[in-house]
């Protein structure tokens, strides 16, 4: 089943915005998802005009919907995610102002532009962001997914098998512990780790697994390697991109594009070519074991 | 205590299932008019018990309409009466109410109010509780106004926003307004979804009135005590089953609410069940996708597969090419596949509401429970337990019970135990036909592809009240009818019997139903006994108490009474360290066993002499004599440690030292066997077993020594702490081996003198020339074993103090840093230590160097430990609590004992820490407690009460010794 019934993809009328078309329309039609066209425009066309503007392939327009208005701000975006009930944004990182870059505010990464940023922040859904540098190759081969331990790599994992279970894809995790791990990764449930034979490679496995606890052995099966690294979290990720010629890179996040590991997220977003699947993390159950203080 | 108004204290009941009877019965005369069918009229009885007795109006409005399928739309709560929305009709039912109660007036019931009265005559905070928004009304027409500390009412509960019974908010809002704990707080109710809510809610005590013959019922929704009128208890009684029900509620069992999809194979390790053959994880009864509900059978192993799931596709281990190499899952023995209406009901979709797992340390019974609505506001509660026998070892039994809350409607129960994707999750197993002549029972055959032994599970399954028995069941369910399945499940492998298949058939033929709950019986019987030796009580700390049967729980669930098998790393439940059998079990486990179950301990004692020609293949390949045990084995002795891994992604390889250089294994069993004797004064196991074990062991010490000019040398080894090896005269191998020759030569000298004919045949058998052990004196004698320097301390290697050192970051101890274990190398180099070495040496021995040693040792070795394994904290606990040093043994001691409980590494999915629950334990016997023993028995030692972690004041407990448990207890006042 398609992890995306309905994708929403914005274009500000730009050329650069416009990149991002060519792989909506290509997930749209691989996933059987009804695309939703957000095209800011002075002036209204008919549908099929406007498709035909925007070298939508006619054997596409059956499944696409499209929408015009002078201009889509951010708010309208993500007001149109709501009410399309849209399960993916796909845009660019920069639109129009790439290609007339205005006066940045002070502070502002120059490779994200300020609608990109507040999409990516404020959206309720994964965005599929295509950096800069963006080079098309479709289809698909492979998805490299970062996991770290923390709820929202799990869900970008999960939703990344789910993605390659749909459009046949191979799925490579990678772990890398950094110099300057956190609480958080499997260097930290590494504690006590014992010798390299008897703990590292099962917990390995259990790091991969307890992000798709409701995934079964055949749909993992996608997943054809799991990588445990250590070095600097961002060069490795960009070694291993490159080496496997990944198609996606899928990250869990948490919403905030100025800190913590964004920083590790601007570091790619400024070198690679392929689109980035950013993906926020779904609130975890209740769930309470009473032992300890919690008894007393 | 907190009372229910309506039906425990009023006499209500008749006046409100009234009010709904007018209000329903106009409504349902006109529809059936409208559509010209029959009257079906609200009934007083079983409708008012079923959907609206107990809950807020609008809630009875919508379960009963829901129930005959009547949709009507909610409205709003300023509906007028009669408005046909849920709150128009509330509030008309209201106002019907209102007008009975003026017309009829209330009556109480006489025994409640004198028990309330009684009550707080002795201080004891009352409250009343009602989903009635006329409660202070109908409180006011009683005439008891005044009788209770709070109130909560209907009116309350609008206003705070509290969700209605069987939701437990108003009971926690009046137990809030008392200033007490939930778990200190009495529920009185008359009402299914009143003693739901205080089940719920997590009450000391829920007290159930039966005032309609509905005893079970409310039995089943979780009353702990079900009483006709109040008349029945009195203040003693009622305080005496709190506390009663506390402890059970509390450090007699482990309870887990909610799920956590991502912490469900944790859950399944601590939720384990286990009876030393076999062990389940506890994966939820219908699993998830990704549940690892794995059956492991003590001694199945199988070579190492290639390409399992959760398979090294990062590591490959080299050179494993041993059939037995591996512990082997077979598929989850509880499986099943619910469905109400063609509805599924499991853990994975949106239905589920409230789910729990409540393991009965006491009885060694996993409880679950699960709540779950389906469309149409329709309730569903599926409860079970399982447990594995331990009075039957290949028996699993379960039962599962059904309940639709409000409505009837067609329940689906599939118990097949076919593991959709078994390939993938056994790879191991190769399925062999099975006789499914039985068209009722199923049976699943497999043999190991590797190792060739073939496991065999049968199962049977029946409906209470059927009279037959079936796999897939398909009945109808009347309207709180508790469906029961139970099912059995025998597990033969070809290693128990020639024919396992036919071994489970007839197993199972042999277990006709009405015998479920006596094998239940039998098998909590088996529990209790345990418990009598192996309970340790902790007053003043209920959450100590529960870690300590816990673990307790699991290292009982580990231990066969078969001497083929032994306890792997994890025990039986989980994949980790493969069910290899380590030192961890002599030198860590043993001393539970030996003081709680002394026949334990001396089949695992068996074990390595089962194993002993394993272990003389060991030697010889190490190019010695004798015996030297492997530091990984399985069920031949053989040593199946990886000799390198290769990390798949660089290639690089990284050799493994542990199993060629960590030989102290062999003295540690020697330690455990010298142990067992001086415990049990079992003269015929050191005869017939425990003399051949050390007569081996100290030959290969004999020959694993090296002469050099000043005495002997271990050289070339790998001491407790892994990240050195290729060291020489390691204290705790060298100080061990001293040991072990030393006994061996009591132990001959014992044989010959008391029993010539063994001897004999001992000498004959293992071809022990009569000197022999002449010259295992001599190399005890002149083996050099390390003591202390100048300053106290005792050098963990020949140049340990010469290397590098390393002051370690406060935030790599228990936390070491990815990167040590792949440069293994320069750790080597360093002076950093992986797990107590010198000090478990001194922990083993006492008082083997004066106490200023051993704080000497405690203060240089300490600091340097990053604690890379879980056997760490429980000895550096057991060391610093025999010194004095009270803050650091209490803060290793909580490391070591909520290790699992808490996840503390991580890796608890992986299966629980057998060997570190083995560790706490002695932790609190031999540090703590300080015990010794002499030949009176067990003595703590008499600072012991100075001890005592805070918040204790006494700790109680038996131990074993030469064959009668010996009470001991340490309190820190007179009395506790």
């Amino acid at each position: 089943m398609s992890p995306f019934l309905a994708i929403l993809v914005p274009l500000d009328g730009s050329a650069t915005a416009a990149r991002s078309l060519g792989l909506a329309t290509w997930l749209s039609g691989r996933l059987g998802a009804r695309l939703h066209i957000l095209s800011a425009t002075p002036v209204e066309r008919p549908a099929r005009e406007e498709l035909a503007r925007l070298r939508v392939p006619a054997e596409h327009w059956p499944l696409v919907t499209l929408h015009q208005a002078p201009a889509y701000p951010e708010r309208a975006i993500l007001a149109a995610v709501a009410r399309h009930d849209a399960r993916l944004v796909v845009m660019t990182a920069r639109g129009e102002a790439a290609e007339a870059p205005p006066a940045e505010p002070p502070g502002a990464p120059r490779l994200v532009g300020h609608v990109a940023r507040a999409v990516i922040e404020g959206s309720p859904v994964p965005v599929l962001l295509l950096p800069p540098a963006y080079r098309e190759a479709l289809p698909w081969q492979r998805i490299l997914v970062p996991v770290s331990g923390e709820a929202e790599a799990d869900e970008a994992l999960a939703l990344a098998v789910g993605l390659a279970n749909a459009l046949d894809l191979e799925v490579h995790v990678a772990h890398v512990a950094g110099p300057d791990a956190g609480d958080e990764g499997l260097a930290a449930r590494a504690r006590y780790a014992d010798a390299l034979h008897h703990e590292y490679p099962h917990q390995l496995q259990e790091f991969v697994r307890r992000a798709l606890p409701h995934h079964g052995a055949e749909q993992c099966r996608c997943i054809s390697k799991v990588e445990l690294c250590h070095g600097d979290v961002g060069a490795e990720l960009l070694r291993l991109i490159e080496d496997s010629r990944v198609s996606l890179l899928a990250v869990g996040w948490h919403g905030r594009f100025l800190s913590g590991r964004a920083r590790v997220l601007t570091y790619l977003l400024e070198r690679i070519g392929c689109p980035v699947l950013l993906v926020t993390g779904a609130p975890r159950p209740p769930f309470r074991l009473k032992v300890g203080e919690e008894i007393q | 205590v907190l009372f229910d108004l309506d039906g425990v204290v009023t006499q209500t009941a008749r006046l409100h299932a009234a009010a709904w009877a007018e209000l329903f019965d106009g409504l349902l005369r006109r529809r059936a008019g409208e559509r010209g069918e029959p009257v079906q009229p609200f009934d007083p009885q079983a409708d008012y018990r079923a959907h609206v007795d107990g809950k807020p109006r609008h809630e009875g409005v919508r379960a009963f309409l829901g129930s005959r399928g009547i949709e009507v739309p909610e409205g709003d709560p300023g509906d007028r009466p009669g408005v046909m929305t849920v709150h128009g009709l509330g509030a008309r039912k209201d106002a019907l109410f209102q007008r009975r109660l003026r017309r009829e007036g209330v009556a109480v019931f006489a025994s409640t109010v004198a028990l309330v009265r009684s009550l707080r005559a002795r201080g004891v905070k009352t409250a009343v509780v009602s989903s009635s928004r006329n409660g202070r009304e109908v409180l006011r027409a009683a005439g008891i106004e005044d009788l209770f500390d709070a109130r909560v009412d209907g009116l309350d509960a609008e206003a705070l926003g509290l969700r209605g019974k069987p939701h437990p908010d108003p009971f926690l809002r009046a137990a809030g307004l008392l200033g007490v704990p939930p778990g200190r707080a009495v529920v009185v109710e008359d009402a299914v979804a009143g003693v739901e809510a205080g089940r719920r809610g997590g009450f000391g005590l829920v007290v159930g009135v039966d005032r309609a013959d509905h005893r079970d019922a409310l039995a089943a929704h979780g009353a702990d005590v079900v009483v006709a009128d109040l008349g029945e208890l009195d203040i003693a009684g009622l305080d005496a089953r709190l506390q009663a029900r506390r402890d059970t509620l509390t450090a007699w069992r482990v309870e887990q609410e909610g799920l956590d999809p991502a912490r469900e194979h944790d859950m399944e390790s601590l939720f384990a069940i286990a009876n030393g053959y076999l062990g389940v994880r506890g994966a939820p009864d219908t699993p998830l996708a990704g549940s690892q509900g794995d059956l492991f059978v003590a001694g199945v192993y199988d070579r190492k597969h290639p390409d399992r799931p959760y398979s090294e596709l990062e590591f490959m281990d080299v050179g494993r090419e041993d059939p037995y190499a591996e512990l082997v899952s077979a598929p989850f023995p509880f499986r099943l596949r619910l469905t109400v209406d063609g509805l599924p009901l499991d853990l994975a979709g949106t239905r589920w509401r409230d789910h729990r797992r409540v393991l009965d340390l006491r009885h060694g019974i996993l409880h679950g429970e699960a709540l779950y609505e389906i469309e149409g506001d329709r309730r569903v509660t599926v409860r079970s337990r399982r447990c594995a026998s331990l009075d039957d070892l290949h028996l699993l039994l379960q039962e599962i019970t059904v309940c639709l809350d409000n409505f009837s409607g067609t329940l689906e129960a599939d118990f097949s135990l076919d593991d959709p994707e078994l390939a993938a999750h056994h790879p191991h197993l190769v399925p062999r036909p099975a006789d499914t002549a039985d068209p009722g029972g199923e049976v699943h055959r497999f043999t190991t592809g590797g190792s060739g032994i073939e496991v065999c599970l049968a199962a049977r399954t029946t409906l209470a009240g059927s009279g037959r028995d079936a796999v897939r069941w398909r009945v109808p369910a009347a309207i709180g009818e508790a469906c029961t399945f139970r099912r059995y499940v025998a597990v033969y492998t070809s290693r128990d019997a020639a024919d396992p298949h036919q071994a489970a058939l007839a197993g199972l033929r042999a277990l006709p139903w009405d015998q479920f709950e006596t094998a239940l019986a039998a098998h909590a019987a088996r529990w209790a006994a345990i418990w009598e030796r192996a309970d340790i009580r902790v007053a003043g700390s209920p959450a100590t108490e529960q870690a300590l049967r816990f673990n307790a729980y699991h290292l009982v669930s580990a231990a066969d009474r078969d001497p083929r098998v032994s306890v792997g790393a994890r025990a039986l439940t989980g994949r980790a360290y493969e069910g290899h059998v380590f030192w961890d079990v002599e030198v860590f486990k043993f001393p539970f066993y030996l003081h709680t179950a002394p026949e334990v301990a001396r089949d695992l004692l068996r074990y390595r002499h089962h194993t002993l020609d394993g272990a003389r293949r060991r030697a010889r390949e190490l190019g010695c004599r004798g015996a030297c045990y492997a530091w990984e084995s399985t069920v031949t002795g053989d040593d199946v440690t990886p000799r390198t891994i290769r990390l798949k992604t660089t290639g690089t390889e990284i050799p493994i030292f542990t199993g060629t250089q960590q030989v102290h294994v062999t003295a540690g069993v020697a330690h455990a066997v010298w142990r067992y004797w001086e415990a049990t004064a079992d003269h015929v196991f050191l005869r017939d077993v425990g003399a051949e074990i050390l007569a081996e062991t100290a030959r290969f010490w004999a020959s694993r020594c090296a002469r050099g000019p000043r005495g002997y040398h271990i050289r070339g080894v790998v001491g407790p702490d892994e990240y050195h090896h290729s060291v020489d005269d390691n204290a705790y191998t060298n100080w061990m081996a001293r040991w072990n020759l030393e006994r061996a030569v009591e132990a001959v000298a014992w044989l010959r003198r008391g029993s010539p004919a063994a001897w004999s045949a001992l000498a004959e058998r293992i071809g022990l020339a009569p000197d022999e052990p002449r010259a295992w004196a001599e190399v005890a004698r002149e083996l050099h074993c390390p003591g202390p320097n100048g300053r106290g301390i005792i050098e963990q290697f020949a140049g340990f103090f010469d290397l590098e050192a390393y002051p370690l970051p406060r935030e790599e101890r228990f936390r070491a840093p990815i990167s040590r274990l792949f440069d293994w190398e320069r750790i080597n180099r360093l002076q950093l230590i992986k797990q107590a070495d010198v000090l478990m040496l001194l922990h083993l021995f006492p008082d083997l160097f004066p106490r200023a040693v051993v704080a000497a040792n405690y203060g240089y070795y300490e600091p340097r430990t990053d604690h890379g394994s879980s056997l760490s904290p429980g000895i550096h606990a057991a060391v610093a609590a025999r010194l004095g040093l009270r803050a650091e043994a209490e803060r290793y001691w909580r490391e070591s004992l909520w290790l699992d409980l808490s996840n503390t590494m991580g890796n608890s999915a992986l299966g629980v820490h057998a060997a570190c629950m083995g560790a706490t334990w002695q932790a609190l016997v031999f540090g703590f407690l300080g015990v010794r023993f002499t030949d009176a028995g067990p003595v703590p030692d008499p600072a012991a009460a100075g001890r005592l972690p805070a918040k204790w004041r006494a700790v109680a407990l038996a131990l074993t010794w030469r064959g009668r448990p010996c009470p001991v207890a340490v309190a820190r006042e007179a009395a506790p």
